[in-house]
């Protein structure tokens, strides 16, 4: 009984212990994080300018993904316009409401946020293993010793890149989904585009809170995968997990802001 | 000169270096050798600043910087050039713009001015005709002379090389031994080298450091290791596979 009660102890204490040490690494993270984004916004007022560095990154990060995300914005459109159709038909057999509803929903919420999940897999997963690739191959240790921040040097031509292309792309997935949802709405319902693609619903609040979110996921990718990259060690599994680890934090960080962006919203533009 | 005081340092639970001191006096080349995981690497890395000791001091030409932050270590960077392992060169660069790097970052030159420096620190090496080849266009040896460019653009007074000739031909390796050697007689440069190439170590070391353990086993010339009694450092310079070394 004594043997008993002593090793229930010991699996208390250890379960105690591995919390605590996961809490504390979840602290830390945050932490250096953060830094990782204070530091960005330094080297974007104050550091020099590597000539051509950030329209590298844009091309990298925007034109590669365009196919991408056109592919998966115009699947996920139509998807969402049948599946609310079929709702639509079970309740009310009228869809006249079915465009400028999806249209206010995209503008708010679903452009903005299925888009940057996919660059989150995309972007996200490409900086954290590239970066962490060049921290296992010591490449960032020789830039520091060439007197080059790696957060200078090579997160903010990134960060900067990501909320410029991130924005683009969110625009651009944001129509492509909504033609799409358009063609699939005229084609399973006989829903005319006249009426489909009516702007009625959205108002200026669906608009800033979509750019808003817009903002928020193109600095949260690269400053989130960045500091994955930068902290992976020990070789081609370390990248391995840094890579992981970008896309599921990038992720999370997506699902997060948007949250608190959309709460932030309906006190600022209740409907 | 540099003085290593007491370093230690540990990984996690894993101790590397548990109190390792020794000086290396100025214009010497000075090789660190050891078994595989000993902590050599780790220990040059602590004098730029890449590492931070746990404990102990490091000082040099009379300063103690274990304890300089980034922007402290910078003057100490300029002083202490590095050539890394893998040569480390930036694929997206060419050959030139990788040695202009540190000329533009350290010295704050323009690019052109750098890219110029950059071609004539590429001839001292024999590669100014790769100036505008990017590194995966290059062999291992090749790489490595633009490294060591790169590591003496600033004309520093130490060099660290962390295992120079390793995965070079013989030929190769031979030769960066006599750049090593030539910038010590020549010019005054103090290096210290990590290596396991027993044929670099006794040709051009002056002195030699071999860790063992997290410590120091023995410090001495080339003829004072090869005249040691202790079986470790036998067993270690000649490469046997059977002897007191644990495996």
């Amino acid at each position: 009984m004594a043997d008993q009660a002593e090793d229930e102890d010991k699996l208390e204490t250890g379960i105690a212990a591995d919390l605590g040490a996961a809490t504390f690494d979840l602290a830390r993270g945050a932490w250096e994080m953060y830094s990782v984004f204070v530091r960005t916004l330094y080297y974007v007022f104050r550091g020099k300018r590597e000539k051509g560095a950030t329209v590298r990154q844009m091309y990298e990060m925007g034109n590669k993904s365009l196919l991408f995300v056109t592919i998966t914005m115009g699947f996920i459109g139509m998807i969402l316009v049948y599946q609310s159709g079929l709702q639509t038909k079970r309740i009310l057999p009228e869809f006249s409401q079915l465009g400028s509803t999806y249209l206010e929903l995209l503008t708010r919420d679903l452009a903005s946020s299925l888009t940057a999940l996919m660059l989150a897999t995309r972007v996200g997963a490409g900086i954290a293993a590239e970066l962490g690739s060049m921290v296992v191959t010591e490449q960032v240790d020789a830039l520091r010793m060439s007197a080059a921040d790696p957060i200078d040097y090579l997160v903010k031509p990134r960060f900067l890149a990501s909320i410029v292309m991130t924005a683009c792309l969110i625009i651009w997935g944001g129509f492509v989904a909504y033609t799409a949802g358009g063609a699939v709405a005229y084609f399973a319902y006989d829903v005319a585009p006249r009426t489909f693609f009516s702007t009625r619903l959205v108002d200026h609040g669906d608009v800033i809170t979509g750019l808003a979110k817009a903002l928020a996921y193109g600095a949260a990718i690269p400053i989130v995968s960045s500091y994955c990259g930068l902290s992976a060690h020990g070789g081609s599994e370390g990248v391995g997990w840094a890579t992981t680890r970008a896309v599921v934090n990038s992720s999370l960080a997506i699902i997060l802001l948007n949250f608190f962006i959309s709460v932030a919203a309906f006190v600022i533009f209740p409907k | 000169m540099i003085s290593f005081k007491n370093i230690k340092k540990s990984f996690g639970s894993k101790a590397v270096l548990e109190g390792v001191s020794f000086d290396v006096k100025d214009g010497e080349v000075f090789f660190i050798i050891g078994a595989s995981g000993v902590g050599k690497s780790v220990l040059i890395k602590h004098l730029v600043g890449l590492l931070y000791p746990d404990s102990g001091e490091i000082w040099l030409d009379g300063e103690e910087i274990s304890r300089f932050d980034e922007k402290a270590m910078m003057p100490v960077r300029m002083k202490c050039a590095m050539v890394f392992q893998h040569s480390t060169l930036f694929d997206s660069m060419t050959c030139a713009e990788n040695v202009a790097l540190p000329l533009r970052k350290h010295k704050g030159l323009s690019v052109k001015d750098a890219l110029a420096e950059a071609k004539k620190r590429l001839k001292v090496v024999h590669m100014a005709e790769f100036a505008d080849r990017f590194p995966p266009e290059l062999g291992d040896g090749m790489r490595k002379r633009v490294a060591i460019a790169r590591a003496l653009t600033l004309d520093p007074r130490y060099v660290l090389f962390d295992e120079p000739t390793t995965s070079l031909d013989p030929v190769s390796a031979r030769r960066v031994d006599k750049l090593i050697r030539e910038l010590s007689t020549n010019l005054g440069v103090t290096s210290i080298v990590v290596s396991h190439d027993l044929a670099s170590i006794f040709t051009i070391a002056d002195r030699i450091v071999m860790l063992y353990k997290g410590h120091v086993r023995l410090l001495g010339t080339p003829g004072e290791f090869k005249s040691a009694p202790d079986g470790i450092i036998q067993q270690f310079i000649h490469g046997r596979a059977q002897g007191p070394m644990d495996a």
